[in-house]
């Protein structure tokens, strides 16, 4: 065989053959075939993201169950706290044996207080509450001084319930007072910010929240957000399931920074007891309610940031953080009484108010790309109260699960 | 493509996105297509190759040394995407390997200038073993040891098949300087290859004293 003639042979292949440019075309199928197989091979990848998602999953129980443990012991402090400014005034009004240990009261006050309905206490206290309340403020003191670390917040906050109580005594106890309603509101009103302080203190460790969107590719993009959760009042121990539903726009300022505002409609059903309904309008109870169902429906706007930290393929983590403002659609309250008692059934407010930035969101977003141009996203989150919201003014936390079906507008400009 | 922007591209490749995936898809895609075309037996199959290649140049991307060149990098992926395809297509390709190459003189090729395409049709009509040696030692250089690694042959095989590519495409060589050849004689007389075939039969005919064989 001729060495020479297979050199050649070979030579001529390999010159027209090794790197045939402009020989070629470019067909955008081939492209196509290769998106689906990148598609494909992300899934199989998702394989490997399950022991990262079920971590982070682990996480947000243990979250969640903080809080929803935490603000419950804060709310019972503060419902004790009640009891025990109202049997304090008891103890120094009917028969001064201030020497009682508050250890002992707070006890025994959630019992006594629902075996006793408060008019009783009230009657009886109800033109003594302001000639008292220095007194008892003195007793406090004394106590305060007595008092181990501990109980000394619930002092605080008895101290800063006083006037309130007083007030809702005078209103029970003093139908035909009403002239004398507006001055006391006055003071109950300037009284609340060192009642809710402390409070607030308590129940939150200046703590902020959440609720993002979708966060995502850079550039923009478009969600249809759905999300059922549940909302309670100061913790989640009576938390009742609302739904929301919206759109929502996001900006990525960078590749891991995604900026995302909107609208969601959303309906937020709750229960409360009475002690964290703020009459405010001055109305007197007959009666005061066991419990409060409140019907919300309100645009909850959000403006959140988001950081992606951590993104493999088509799978995308994002942390996120903002403020959220409620404008109130509508807002009505349905008012429960014990022992068949009587008094208002409900109670619509005629023009709801508007709570700009009064809801801080915490939120954590998974995010998958189904193809270029849509993606889905899984997303909960935790609302939590920066102040009061609504009429009642409460504390309304709420937490849920957004699902959100992604488009991004980048694709309409397609490379 | 700018070193600069080939960067860019890679970086974004790393990021997964996929703009720059499918910028960088459509820069390599002739040079890529080109390889995995003279390994397979025709475009569609190229195309599968060539998509795994990619599928591994984009899933490893962040292995890929920048310092080194690019081009190097990816066509080495994609001549093991095209090995990886014949050994998937072996069972296959057994078949073929028993055809036996006809033993053709060590005639003179031409120096005609046979186009890309008339030379990468001769590649894709070699049955897969022969055409995947023929790629390996004329085209990519290798030895016949490093084959019969890669493919997991032994040096012998490599040798025979090569053998027998270079014989099949001399054969197809010959007959393609013979077809234009006689392409142009149409063109300047005014023949037809019909009356050509015709004279022949004829022959046969009187030889078989019209007796058909």
């Amino acid at each position: 065989m001729n060495k020479e003639q297979d050199k050649r042979l070979d030579d001529l292949f390999k010159k027209k053959m090794e790197d045939p440019v402009g020989e070629i075309r470019y067909d955008e199928a081939d492209w196509e075939s290769m998106e689906q197989l990148l598609d494909k091979g992300k899934r199989r990848g998702f394989v490997y993201l399950l022991p990262i998602l079920s971590g982070i999953a682990a996480f947000l129980l243990i979250m969640v169950g903080w809080w929803l443990w935490k603000p419950q012991s804060a709310d019972q402090a503060v419902q004790q706290g009640m009891h025990l400014s109202a049997d304090h005034q008891k103890a120094s009004s009917s028969n001064g044996t201030g020497g009682t240990k508050p250890d002992t009261i707070l006890e025994l006050s959630p019992s006594v207080a629902s075996a006793r309905p408060y008019d009783t206490i009230m009657e009886r206290q109800a033109q003594r509450a302001h000639k008292h309340f220095d007194e008892v403020a003195d007793k406090n003191q004394t106590l305060r001084t007595m008092q181990e670390k501990t109980s000394n917040d619930n002092i605080q906050i008895a101290e800063g319930q006083l006037p309130d109580k007083g007030q809702d005594i005078a209103n029970t106890g003093n139908p035909a007072g009403k002239s004398g309603d507006d001055s006391q509101n006055t003071g109950v009103t300037s009284q609340q910010p060192d009642k809710s302080a402390p409070v607030l203190a308590a129940a939150e460790p200046g703590k902020a929240v959440k609720k993002t969107v979708n966060s995502f590719r850079p550039q923009y993009t478009l969600s249809v957000i759905a999300a059922p959760d549940l909302n309670g009042v100061n913790s989640f121990g009576q938390s009742k399931v609302g739904t929301n539903i919206g759109l929502t726009f996001s900006v990525g300022l960078s590749k891991k920074i995604t900026v995302s505002t909107g609208a969601l409609y959303s309906v937020k059903p709750y229960l409360t007891s009475f002690s964290n309904y703020n009459t405010g309008s001055g109305y007197k109870w007959p009666v005061n309610p066991s419990s409060v169902v409140a019907d919300c429906r309100m645009l909850d706007i959000p403006l959140n940031v988001s950081y992606q930290f951590y993104q493999r393929g088509q799978n995308r983590l994002a942390l996120g953080t903002g403020l959220s403002s409620y404008l109130m659609l509508h807002e009505s309250y349905k008012f429960n009484y014990a022992n068949a008692a009587y008094g208002p059934v409900s109670y619509t407010v005629p023009h709801p108010g508007k709570y700009f930035f009064g809801v801080a969101n915490l939120n954590i977003t998974y995010e998958r790309q189904i193809n270029s141009k849509f993606g889905l996203s899984i997303q909960p989150y935790l609302k939590l109260p920066l102040s009061n919201v609504g009429y009642s003014q409460v504390k309304l936390q709420t937490t849920g699960v957004a699902v959100g079906f992604n488009w991004n507008l980048n694709s309409l400009t397609k490379p | 493509m700018g070193e600069e922007e080939l960067h860019q591209l890679i970086k974004g490749c790393i990021k997964q996105d996929r703009k720059s995936q499918k910028m960088l898809y459509k820069a390599f895609y002739g040079f890529a297509m080109g390889i995995c075309l003279r390994y397979t037996g025709n475009r569609d199959e190229a195309a599968e190759v060539m998509n795994q290649g990619f599928f591994k140049v984009f899933t490893h991307i962040e292995g890929f040394d920048q310092n080194k060149p690019f081009k190097a990098w990816l066509g080495r992926i994609m001549m093991n995407a095209s090995i990886d395809h014949y050994r998937a297509n072996l069972k296959m390709s057994l078949t073929e390997d028993i055809d036996n190459a006809g033993h053709i003189s060590d005639g003179e090729i031409a120096d005609r200038n046979l186009s890309y395409k008339e030379l990468l049709a001769m590649v894709q009509q070699l049955p897969q073993a022969y055409r995947t040696v023929f790629n390996l030692f004329a085209i990519e250089g290798y030895s016949h040891e490093e084959i019969a690694e890669m493919l997991n042959i032994n040096a012998g095989t490599s040798k025979s098949n090569l053998h027998k590519a270079r014989q099949k495409l001399k054969q197809m060589i010959l007959q393609a300087e013979e077809l234009p050849a006689r392409n142009a004689n149409y063109n300047d007389m005014n023949y037809t290859p019909i009356v050509a075939l015709r004279a022949i039969n004829m022959n046969g005919v009187f030889l078989n004293k019209g007796f058909r064989e």
